[in-house]
């Protein structure tokens, strides 16, 4: 995921360069406040998920064993049942497990428009030439934490 | 008596899911939050394999590989790499630091379980 190009530093400010740096300035500082509020949010969800995902594993276990003891007894519950219930209940687990891993591979993507922040932060507050500091900017952003082309997400290569 | 597979993950909740992959497989699971805790933990108890993060504080993947790969009982010990790094250039760091595989997160459980059986059974 590339970030996206901020719309509002791009806006001539017809103010000059102190105007485009009070604007560049108040933007950032919504900005700031939004990936704060995205994180809170988003460590909430996943706190919440993890409960679930608690709750679920032990009741689901438990209920395995219930029914196939029930399906040991003549007129109760057959073997490909509870198979068929117990392999759906796995399903969801693995689903979940997936799933749950977007709160790292997100944690990542907000630190790295965090770091892009402090930088704009930095260049409004000194008022720099952006052209002097391009080259700062991208030493800020060598990592890459999202899958790029050469591997998909899930993809395993064993050397 | 079950394999011991060694955790190395910064986010807690990536860590329980691979715990858990790894529990229902049949292994047991040691957990360290960073490179540096993962090598302290490694020393302190022999792994069968070590499933590591790349990027994380204090101490990265790469390193923890280097480090293991210098210490006694780790030199041929399986190490995969569950990042979400996945371009060519960082992999071809990972194998030149040892590493014995390269997973990108997010993983599928089934799959993860599978690669883990193939390299230590």
């Amino acid at each position: 995921m590339q970030p996206r190009p901020d719309e509002s530093l791009s806006t001539g400010a017809p103010n000059g360069a102190a105007g485009d740096a009070r604007l560049r300035a108040h933007a950032l500082r919504g900005i700031r406040r939004d990936l704060d509020q995205l994180g809170s949010l988003l460590g909430d969800a996943v706190g919440r998920l993890t409960d679930s995902f608690d709750t679920l594993a032990t009741t689901g276990e438990a209920q395995h064993r219930l029914l196939v003891a029930a399906a040991v007894r003549p007129g109760t519950t057959a073997h490909a049942d509870v198979d068929a219930l117990h392999g759906t209940f796995e399903s969801g687990i693995a689903s979940t497990v997936t799933a749950l891993q977007f709160h790292d591979i997100a944690s990542q993507i907000l630190a790295q428009l965090a770091a892009r922040v402090d930088v704009l932060e930095r260049l409004a507050a000194t008022a720099l030439d952006a052209d002097d500091d391009e080259s700062t900017v991208g030493n800020e952003f060598t990592r890459t934490p999202v899958p790029q082309a050469s591997m998909t997400a899930g993809a395993v290569q064993l050397f | 008596m079950a394999k011991t597979i060694l955790v190395v993950d910064d986010s807690p909740s990536n860590r329980k899911m691979v715990q858990y992959t790894l529990k229902s497989g049949g292994y047991d699971v040691v957990e360290a939050e960073d490179g540096q805790d993962g090598l302290e933990k490694a020393i302190k108890q022999q792994a069968h394999l070590v499933v590591t993060d790349q990027n994380m504080p204090r101490m990265d993947g790469l390193t923890l590989i280097k480090s293991l790969r210098a210490t006694s009982g780790y030199r041929s010990i399986p190490i995969l790499m569950l990042t979400t790094e996945s371009s060519d250039e960082m992999k071809g760091r990972g194998r030149a630091a040892g590493a014995t595989g390269w997973m990108v997160k997010p993983f599928d459980p089934k799959r993860l379980l599978e690669i883990v059986r193939k390299v230590i059974g």
